[in-house]
């Protein structure tokens, strides 16, 4: 998608929205700065705290830190959420009496739940490990429930009819469809892990984004915050991003992936 | 006369839901020889689903069934079954598609990908093995379908409405397609279809069902020449002959259920 003169249009438009927000800030002359750089921060500002904490603060290893999180209740959250949408699907007595508890569960807005996980598994990486995971969980889990019980009964009845023993039917048609669920939600859960890993260092931590966050909000470092921020916006860019071409490459065989 | 494939005798079948039984079948009585193609016609809602089902086996596991009378097949492990919508597997080539039947039953992969290929080659898809069924038309995809219901080398074939989803000229070319079909391997297919046309360019015998609960009213026998094809046997006099005499029938089935509705 995208011809050179689309990109050139985008990269004039960029250009030009670093150069208005760096000149109303006052870097291009004083005469134009309309704004206070406490609270605006300006395009050089920022790139020079890029490079303090890339270079001498070592930012790398809380970004390591917060995506190793993310990624551990991620993992997680794909197994536990699999493994209950399979029972779910599976026990019309266990969906129909634990439903209503999942879906109040569900409601729960997370950072809420933060504090109180803090105070169960203190400061460390496990709660923020527990806030990630307790976001896909519930993502995977209603994909893989959906994802099973919208299989076509003409597919099973096929496979019936062929003679297929349960487990067959389990191998062949059951998991790959709950696989392809999976990975259709795999963006969406990635930036959940992400978002739930923050939160709970926002609450209590001693590493992480979020942590030097919260670090540079305390000590007024404006120019910090907006760095942090656009080091999480390519964070997330970068692992939705990796999750796209997983996607693309498993899900091959279908029609379309939409946005 | 060939043997006996399809036996039903005194079959009924109802469906048992909290709101109450719902009656599908009612004594219905029938026989299918092999090789013989016999085609079932008759209003929605008659149970022609229903009846296929039950000699498929697809019944007898349910709870919310039951089921009197026999239904014998000889066989019974050994039938293909074409839906109306294809039941391909979407994350599967059309080559694995077709080889599933011989892959449930433990051919190996390399064997059985060379009888799907020439199965694919027999529907005149020789060549797409390798697309996803996205890729394909919905007329493809049917001849897939019908592709993978051959590969396995079951001696019954059940098709319910398989064409019914089809524009007429790709479905004209898939009448001819399951003529050619018949021709070459002799398999005994039972057809559910709600176009009289297709019931007597296809079938040897015709059953026109009607009623709720659903039965077997009558029973045609076609005596068109064979070979047959979609548009040529259509010109033959037995064609109007028969046409007239079912289509007849099924409209005084429509009426008297009209009746009942008022």
């Amino acid at each position: 998608m995208g011809s050179w003169t689309v990109h050139a249009r985008r990269l004039i438009f960029l250009t030009a929205l670093l150069f208005l927000w760096e000149a109303l800030a006052g870097g291009l002359h004083p005469s134009l700065s309309l704004l206070d750089p406490f609270y605006s921060s300006s395009p050089s500002r920022i790139a020079r705290e890029l490079y303090v904490l890339f270079f001498q603060e070592n930012i790398l290893k809380d970004v390591l830190v917060t995506l190793g999180e993310a990624f551990s209740g991620l993992a997680m959250g794909i197994a536990s959420g699999v493994a209950l949408g399979l029972l779910f699907a599976y026990s019309d007595t266990v969906s129909s009496t634990l439903e209503p508890f999942l879906s109040a569960l569900n409601s729960i807005p997370r950072p809420a739940l933060a504090p109180l996980v803090i105070f169960w598994f203190g400061i460390g990486i496990f709660s923020k490990i527990f806030l990630a995971w307790s976001i896909v969980f519930f993502v995977i889990f209603y994909n893989t429930y959906l994802g099973i019980r919208s299989i076509d009964p003409d597919i099973l009845n096929v496979m019936r009819v062929m003679g297929a023993s349960r487990l067959q039917t389990m191998r062949i048609v059951i998991l790959p469809s709950v696989a392809s669920w999976i990975f259709a939600g795999l963006r969406l859960s990635v930036s959940y892990a992400l978002i739930g890993a923050i939160i709970g260092e926002f609450v209590g931590a001693t590493a992480g984004v979020g942590y030097q966050l919260i670090y540079a909000e305390g000590l007024l470092m404006s120019d910090r915050l907006y760095a942090l921020v656009f080091v999480v916006g390519i964070m997330g860019a970068t692992v939705v991003e990796v999750a796209k071409r997983i996607e693309g490459k498993l899900l091959r065989w279908r029609p379309e992936v939409t946005l | 006369m060939a043997a006996e494939r399809v036996s039903v005798e005194g079959l009924s079948v109802s469906y048992l839901s909290p709101t109450g039984r719902v009656d599908a079948l009612q004594d219905v009585s029938f026989k299918v020889h092999d090789g013989e193609i016999v085609t079932i016609v008759g209003p929605s809602g008659c149970g022609k689903t229903t009846l296929l089902n039950a000699i498929a086996g697809l019944l007898s596991f349910r709870k919310d069934v039951l089921m009197r009378g026999i239904v014998h097949v000889r066989d019974a492990g050994s039938i293909g079954y074409v839906f109306q919508r294809d039941a391909l597997l979407p994350w599967r080539t059309v080559a694995e598609n077709v080889a599933l039947g011989l892959e449930v039953r433990g051919v190996p992969r390399e064997k059985r990908m060379g009888i799907a290929s020439r199965f694919l080659r027999m529907v005149g898809l020789e060549g797409y093995g390798g697309k996803y069924p996205h890729e394909l038309s919905a007329g493809m995809r049917q001849r897939v379908a019908l592709a993978r219901a051959l590969a396995y080398d079951p001696e019954l074939i059940l098709m319910d409405e398989p064409l019914g989803s089809l524009d007429a000229q790709t479905r004209a070319s898939l009448q001819d397609e399951i003529l050619m079909v018949h021709e070459r391997t002799r398999k005994t297919i039972l057809m559910v279809t709600h176009d009289i046309a297709e019931a007597i360019i296809l079938g040897d015998r015709v059953l026109v069902m009607g009623g709720r609960p659903g039965r077997v009213n009558s029973e045609y026998r076609v005596e068109l020449p064979k070979p047959r094809s979609s548009h040529g046997s259509r010109l033959e006099p037995e064609f109007s002959r028969l046409y007239r005499a079912i289509w007849d029938e099924l409209k005084e089935e429509m009426r008297a259920r009209q009746t009942v509705r008022q």
